[in-house]
């Protein structure tokens, strides 16, 4: 096994982050409007550190409507609630406008993706690209290279190098949305609520009477404020093109609207009667436009490849070596045991070692640790030949 | 870098001067005196003394008449609205001429006077930062109102408000002038009678009053109705209880301003405070807006740094201990390049990469010299990122 550290990470070891001297210590705090970023801020300033917020204006609401939706973030409500946090606990607040580069790098790849018949998962992106790159970058310009955020995800230090954990609360925890951090960007990242159950945060917020402390958790994805078929017919380039729905053996059995409404592994709003098992989507042609639809055995595929793979753990597997570990493919997901090869720097091959389940392609394939605490890497599943 | 982030260098008193401790303290050894100015009793008869004072003191200061009105308002934007609509009531002609580098609160009443009345609204043409007065007197005729700045807030740019109300004069006699004074007051000579204007608009919190004053100067024998309803306050032209307190203030700031060399003596020092903060930006990083020929105020300067988004510029000088502005309106997040400076002929990128100084005239000249030397090292750290940015951006790769 590589990469895993047998003592466990700590909030302890959370607070002990190494700040590069010579820039004042000054850490940017991506405030979004929320419980948990807004508790990061407190918990960084009682800790003296020379904390300061920003919201990142990632999508214009009053041009893309959704103003009213609850669900977003970075509506202008979102902001005012940051601003009077960051107000209470007494640190610096601006708001740094991110529209060009999560417009190219986040919106771009969620509707192409859809497009061709896969599941993006934006996070991911926004996380890698806007959070931890633009965002990073930015706030080293004002003079604050080290970046927080409400994340429940853990970082910690062994002599191999940085570690990224699961957080402690196991309901909320984000790490699989992290996976691509590097070992340089871990390094000046902090996670102040990592270590921290979800009702200690809003507990905290609450004695600090902090207004966001009872705002709901956000649920979806933060810019499609209504279904994200109707989102990924209005942005994207290609009009939605109806085809046909067919089943294992290639006979058609209804029609649809547009591959971008399907996930493989999706059983519910298919529309097709009649059928004795429950049929879920288990293929998407998007060249010929056809949703293969089957029974839940059809889904079986003990093995996958995975992409654009990024590996966050001081000690990867070399290129050829298979390593032993837990794989997560989408966020809810508890995580298999599988093998994991290395194929080449950038692509490795999951096999499930005992149970199995439906991979959709797009979404993020990320390695644990045998132990299933630490973050070891991840990439994107790729739509399988044959098979998927 | 020392960082001190409750006293951070003011390089930004255009946006509010601020108000020295020293003059709190003193105000607040006469707090008894705010009454009601309208009270028959000695309460009220000591506010009456203090708002009666002030305004002879923003009289002198603005080189009125001693005859001519202040109207108190609760600052310069409601004063702006109050002159403008008043005077279009009064006006014989239904055009009213401004100029394009006007603040919000003149170019958005002259529009909205101009739609609502059927008048016509002309600007006066931009000539990069100066006024086209080629073609003035073409713009002017006919002319009921207008409306000009003496400087402006973004640019520090002067106004040639002399020259130009001779043509005004010579060419629509009836004409009635309004100087928006608010930047020029304290830091160039004001004339209002010598000029023969007929209004001038006063902000105190520009001068090192508590925000929450200011005031319209209206030549005597003028009267221009009221914009809200209520009491007869302020001859009738202005409702409302006076905000003493800040009258009160805006006297002795202006006061003590008298007792340090009036207007001569605190250009002097600003212009040191401005030539400190140049020299200790250094030579190299960045570059006036204004042509050094054309005259500016003596604590203003408009600087781009290439480059360098002015927003970002603003936030690293902030969190070092120096207050800039960058001009733009990104309250939202949303950032728009500022009109002034697209008026004066810069490109959008070149707007968004341009600050706003505007110094003090308080006696730490080296202070100003160390904040130059603070917004050098921020545009110098925001310049390396934007490189590092750049080398490191991966165009959005399709599969």
């Amino acid at each position: 096994m590589e990469g895993t550290s047998g003592s466990g990470p700590s909030a302890e070891s959370q607070t002990r982050h190494t700040i590069s001297s010579g820039t004042g210590g000054m850490v940017a705090v991506a405030m979004s409007g929320g419980v948990d970023s807004s508790v990061a801020a407190l918990l960084l300033k009682e800790q003296g550190y020379n904390a300061i917020g920003i919201s990142m204006q990632v999508w214009d609401y009053r041009n893309h409507g959704g103003s009213s939706s609850r669900a977003t973030c970075c509506a202008p409500n979102d902001f005012l609630d940051a601003r009077r946090v960051a107000g209470r606990i007494g640190v610096p607040y601006y708001v740094f406008n991110f529209e060009d580069e999560f417009r190219s790098e986040v919106i771009e790849r969620f509707v192409t993706t859809y497009e061709r018949g896969e599941t993006p998962n934006p996070c991911i992106d926004c996380n890698q690209r806007v959070k931890f790159r633009a965002l990073r970058q930015r706030a080293a310009g004002v003079g604050a290279p080290v970046v927080a955020t409400g994340h429940y995800a853990q970082v910690f230090r062994d002599e191999a190098g940085w570690h990224l954990a699961r957080g402690v609360d196991p309901d909320k925890d984000q790490s699989y949305f992290l996976y691509n951090l590097t070992q340089g960007e871990l390094a000046e990242t902090l996670f102040p609520v990592g270590g921290m159950l979800k009702p200690d945060v809003r507990d905290i917020a609450r004695r600090h009477g902090l207004v966001t402390a009872e705002k709901p958790d956000s649920q979806d994805i933060c810019f499609v404020s209504g279904s994200v078929s109707s989102f990924v017919n209005r942005i994207g380039r290609s009009h939605p093109q109806p085809g046909a729905i067919q089943n294992l053996i290639g006979e058609t059995v209804g029609r649809h609207e547009g591959v971008h409404h399907f996930t493989v592994g999706q059983r519910r709003g298919l529309q097709i009667g009649g059928e004795a098992e429950p049929l879920y989507v288990v293929r998407i042609e998007p060249e010929s436009r056809t949703v293969v639809v089957g029974p839940k055995s059809a889904l079986e595929n003990r093995t996958f490849s995975v992409s654009a793979a990024s590996w966050c753990t001081p000690k990867p597997p070399a290129v050829g070596e298979t390593i032993e570990g837990i794989v997560q493919v989408r966020h809810r997901h508890r995580g298999e045991r599988s093998r994991i090869t290395r194929l080449e720097p950038d692509t490795f091959q999951v096999e499930f070692i005992e149970n199995w389940v439906a991979v959709s392609p797009g979404q993020a394939a990320v390695v644990y640790s045998v132990d299933n605490r630490t973050v070891l890497g991840g990439g994107r599943i790729e739509r399988q030949r044959g098979g998927l | 870098m020392q960082q001190n982030n409750f006293f951070p260098i003011n390089c930004d008193a255009n946006a509010t001067f601020g108000v020295s401790s020293e003059l709190v303290q003193e105000l607040a050894a006469e707090a008894g005196s705010w009454g009601n100015p309208s009270s028959i009793h000695q309460s009220g008869q000591r506010a009456r003394g203090i708002v009666e004072e002030a305004r002879e003191i923003v009289r002198s200061t603005v080189g009125a008449g001693h005859r001519d009105t202040v109207v108190w308002t609760s600052g310069a934007t409601e004063a702006n609205n109050l002159i403008i609509r008043g005077f279009a009531r009064l006006a014989r002609h239904s055009v009213i001429v401004t100029s394009p580098f006007e603040h919000p609160s003149v170019l958005e009443v002259a529009r909205q006077v101009g739609e609502q009345s059927g008048w016509s609204c002309r600007l006066i043409p931009a000539r990069g930062h100066e006024l086209d007065l080629d073609s003035l007197g073409e713009i002017v005729e006919g002319a009921g109102v207008i409306s000009v700045m003496l400087a402006n807030n973004e640019t520090g740019y002067i106004y040639p408000i002399a020259e130009l109300v001779q043509t005004v004069r010579r060419i629509a006699p009836g004409a009635l002038i309004h100087v928006d004074a608010v930047q020029g007051i304290g830091r160039i000579p004001v004339k209002m009678a010598d000029w023969g204007v007929d209004a001038v608009t006063l902000s105190g919190h520009k001068l090192g009053a508590f925000p929450g004053v200011g005031a319209a100067i209206i030549r005597a024998g003028i009267v221009v109705d009221r914009e809200l309803l209520g009491g007869n306050q302020e001859s009738g032209m202005r409702a409302g209880t006076q905000p003493v307190p800040a009258i009160h203030s805006l006297h002795r700031a202006l006061s003590r301003f008298e007792e340090m060399g009036g207007v001569a003596g605190r250009a002097a020092r600003m212009a040191a405070n401005r030539a400190a903060f140049l020299e200790g930006l250094g030579p190299d990083i960045g570059v006036l807006t204004v042509p050094p020929a054309l005259p500016t105020v003596p604590n203003t300067a408009s600087i781009r740094f290439p480059g360098v988004s002015a927003d970002y510029l603003v936030v690293a000088a902030d969190l070092h201990g120096v207050l800039i502005s960058s001009g733009s309106a990104c309250s939202s997040g949303t950032q728009r390049p500022s009109p002034v400076l697209i008026t004066a002929g810069l490109s959008e990128q070149e707007a968004r990469e341009t600050i706003r100084v505007s110094v003090t005239d308080s006696c730490d000249v080296e202070n100003f010299w160390r904040a130059g030397q603070i917004v050098a090292e921020c545009a110098g750290r925001l310049c390396r990122m934007v490189k590092l940015a750049q080398a490191e951006k991966s165009p959005f790769e399709e599969r």
